[in-house]
């Protein structure tokens, strides 16, 4: 997971504080552009107006002039100046016109709108007048004689009058154009009002969309940032609040957390979550539940020994034709392979030609191949053992009967030496050599309608074999053990028997002492180890109990030194007890603990050389009592230093003449201290000697059995 | 991490010493493998000494336990403290494996 927002996040703060999205902006500017669309065409729209009412003005005064020039010239000819001069009033006031004027070609005025500028009388005019007049259009545009006075924006219309009987007059009509102010006003005000509200919308527009839009931009920029690499959620999520796609992007996104973690789940416990989601996947159920069915690892895939993972190795195989002939009882044959799968001991299907049809995962890992090497090849070759090979080959011919049981033994360099057949297993045990095992492989025919084939177990017997072997060598030495006490006993006891009858020489009472001696601490030793072989089977059955009682170590320790001091003397050790001035008291099992500092003692002894010293020193205090049993003896190689203390472990040592003993010594002493909650350790150096520290709890806090 | 070897009769016994945690558990699988090949299965792990576990020491014992599953076996471990266990029982995976008391039963069983 990456840690600090990401671009995502820290934009939609910045939107939350007002900067509108892309999509906002543009709807304004569309909106904008509307506006002022619609605000150009109002103007041109006043433009126009504008210029037809400009038109309609021209013509209503060009109109009107005409009028006018008709009427002066059928008035005048009638002599009605005063009429017509009426009628230009009138005209003037109702087509506002600023100027109307009937001049005399020599200037003079006739009639006018306003009759203060009349210059001349009726009674002038009488005989007519002499002349003619010329528009005075230096500007002459219109075709009708008007023109507008750019100079003044004023209209302007000349007509010539021609009055028969009196001469030509000039009738020149001035007028303002349209008085369009208050329409532009007006429109004005419209259009800004228009305007005014139009930005209104607009800006109102741009935030609705701008907030609609809010979270469509976030998801976009969600999408391009895991589009450019993103991939940790929490930094994809974005702000439950803005609008449902919000919450539809943060769903998918839990989703997809939820997917990888199931993935990286799935990935750590490998076939089992595969096995255990098909099941699921089979039930409609969800997740990964408890054990869904009851072969979890077992699922028909091929073993192999250097575990590679192959897929299941039986389709297309020849273990496909066994295949059919299994499922034959409406028993799934996937079940079945499975179940041979989950079996330990190998199993072996040979067809009549000799073929292995089907081996199982153990078959292929106790022969150290793999199923796909296996199946279709020479069952002979791949069992690579003679007899073997003949009892697979006569159970495939027919001529086979019964079952045979043949035990391989095997090497790791490759070889095989057939141990025997069990029916006649004897003979001395060889010495083991690092890395060998036996199969025991049992051979039994296999009869159908139309041929023969073979089925083949094999078995990992090599734990039974060495049990059997260490058993067999503790049981050789132990009757061993035990003939010596029991034939020294016999031996003074007939002494002593024969001394008191006539016939035999009487011994003397030192003799008598010494014989009785010799057979008190004989049945002690056979006592010893009778109890030996007792803890053993305790032990291996995990029962071994503790007496508690007092420990009168004093006692104890004088009893090691009387067993001990012959046997040191006679090899030459100098045997030396250190105690400290008060003994301490202990709460145990006196039997066990003897045992364990005798077995101590022993061995010191017999790992010492001639001219060495084995010394015990006892030392105490509060907390515990320790017995140290000192050599100057050969030692311990530091590898196996912790080894010794193991069952049936016997340090090799070329220095020895014979290795006696059980191999049980160390173990059970270590056994006795650690029921009592103490311990037994060892220091060693080698050809120096060694020290073993035997610590038991003080009295205070020793164990009760 | 250190692991110790040893071997009782024809069972070898791996004892795997403190956590088994991160490179160390990669390496331990790959031990237990070596072991499992030489000993055609026929080993122990004493866990009496693993203090504690993560998801890598988890996955290394399950490899190894799903390796001998192709000869119908599972993985025994023996002296197992509290805590492994709990792990084990929350992953469900405890199922995976045989459990012993210690090292002499789970010895005893390959009998």
């Amino acid at each position: 997971m990456r840690d600090g927002p990401s671009s995502v996040r820290a934009s939609s703060a910045r939107d939350v504080g007002g900067g509108a999205p892309r999509l906002a902006w543009a709807v304004g500017l569309g909106m904008l552009a509307l506006i002022l669309s619609v605000a150009a065409g109002m103007w041109w729209t006043l433009k126009a107006a504008e210029r037809s009412q400009t038109a309609s003005r021209h013509e209503q005064v060009r109109i009107v002039t005409e009028l006018l020039t008709r009427q002066g010239e059928l008035a005048l000819a009638r002599g009605q100046l005063s009429a017509y001069r009426a009628q230009l009033a009138e005209a003037a006031t109702r087509y506002e016109l600023s100027e109307v004027r009937l001049t005399l070609p020599d200037g003079g005025v006739l009639a006018d709108a306003e009759p203060r500028r009349i210059t001349v009388r009726e009674a002038d005019i009488a005989g007519g007048w002499k002349g003619t007049v010329t528009r005075a259009g230096a500007l002459g545009t219109g075709e009708t004689g008007g023109r507008a006075d750019t100079g003044t924006g004023m209209l302007e219309h000349e007509e010539v009058v021609s009055i028969p009987g009196l001469g030509e007059a000039l009738l020149s009509v001035r007028a303002s154009p349209v008085d369009a102010s208050m329409l532009r006003w007006q429109l004005m005000v419209g259009m800004g009002g228009v305007v005014l509200a139009g930005l209104g919308a607009a800006w109102w527009g741009v935030r609705w969309v701008a907030s609609r839009t809010r979270s469509v931009d976030l998801v976009r920029d969600a999408l391009e940032a895991a589009a450019r690499g993103e991939r940790c959620t929490e930094a994809l999520r974005i702000d439950d609040s803005l609008h449902r796609a919000a919450g539809g992007l943060n769903a998918l996104l839990d989703e997809l957390q939820t997917l990888r973690t199931l993935a990286a789940v799935r990935r750590a416990l490998g076939d089992r979550a595969d096995a255990v989601g098909a099941e699921a996947d089979t039930n409609e159920n969800s997740g990964l539940g408890p054990h869904q069915n009851a072969l979890p690892l077992a699922t028909g895939r091929a073993g192999s020994t250097d575990g590679a993972r192959s897929a299941d190795a039986t389709r297309g195989s020849p273990g496909a034709a066994a295949q059919a002939g299994i499922g034959a009882n409406g028993v799934r044959s996937g079940e079945v392979l499975r179940a041979c799968d989950a079996m330990w001991i190998g199993m072996l299907v040979v067809s009549h030609d000799g073929r292995v049809r089907y081996a199982n995962g153990a078959a292929a890992v106790l022969l150290e191949t793999t199923r796909e090497k296996l199946e279709g090849q020479s069952a002979m070759a791949m069992l690579g053992d003679e007899a073997v090979a003949t009892a697979v080959r006569e159970a495939c011919d027919g001529t086979a009967r019964g079952r045979r049981v043949i035990e391989v033994r095997r090497n790791r360099e490759g070889g095989t030496l057939k141990l025997a057949e069990p029916s006649d297993r004897r003979g001395s045990v060889p010495e083991r050599p690092a890395g060998w095992w036996v199969l025991r492989m049992t051979v039994r025919a296999v009869r159908r309608e139309d041929d023969a084939g073979a089925l083949v177990v094999i078995e990992d017997v090599t734990q039974q074999r060495v049990a059997d072997e260490s058993r067999n060598q503790f049981v050789a030495h132990a009757t061993h053990e035990l003939r010596t006490p029991l034939t020294a006993i016999r031996l003074y006891v007939e002494q002593l028997l024969e001394a008191d009858t006539p016939e035999g020489e009487p011994m003397t009472p030192a003799a008598r002492a010494q014989a009785l001696n010799v057979i008190n601490l004989e049945s002690r030793r056979l006592e010893r180890i009778v109890g030996d072989m007792l803890s053993v089977s305790e032990i291996e059955a995990g029962s071994m109990k503790l007496r508690s009682g007092d420990v009168r170590v004093a006692q104890m320790l004088d009893e090691l030194r009387a067993e001990f001091e012959a046997p040191a003397l006679e090899k030459g050790i100098t045997l030396a007890f250190d105690l400290p001035p008060k003994l301490p008291v202990l709460q145990g099992d006196r039997d066990k603990i003897g045992m364990a500092l005798h077995n101590l003692l022993g061995n010191a002894v017999k790992y010492t050389p001639r001219g060495g010293s084995v010394t015990l020193r006892v030392d105490s205090n509060a907390a515990s009592v320790n017995f140290e049993v000192i050599d100057t003896g050969i030692g311990i190689k530091p590898e196996e230093q912790a080894l010794v203390f193991e069952r049936f472990y016997r340090a090799k040592d070329e220095r020895l003449a014979e290795i006696t003993g059980s191999g049980l010594g160390l173990a059970l002493a270590r056994d006795v201290a650690r029921l009592h909650g103490g311990d037994i350790t060892v220091t060693s150096e080698l050809n120096k000697g060694s020290t073993f520290t035997l610590t038991l709890p003080g009295t205070r806090t020793a164990k009760a059995a | 991490m250190n692991v110790s070897q040893t071997r009782h009769g024809a069972v070898t016994v791996l004892k795997p010493e403190g956590p088994l945690i991160g490179a160390g558990a990669g390496e331990f699988a790959s031990h237990a493998q070596e072991v499992l090949r030489e000993s055609l299965g026929r080993f122990v792990v004493d866990a009496s000494a693993i203090s504690h576990v993560d998801s890598a020491g988890l996955e290394a014992l399950v490899d190894t336990t799903r390796t001998l599953s192709d000869s119908g076996q599972s993985l025994r471990l023996c002296g197992a403290n509290e805590t492994l266990r709990e792990v084990l029982d929350l992953t469900d995976l405890s199922g995976l494996f045989e459990h012993y008391e210690d090292v002499g039963t789970a010895v005893r069983s390959f009998l």
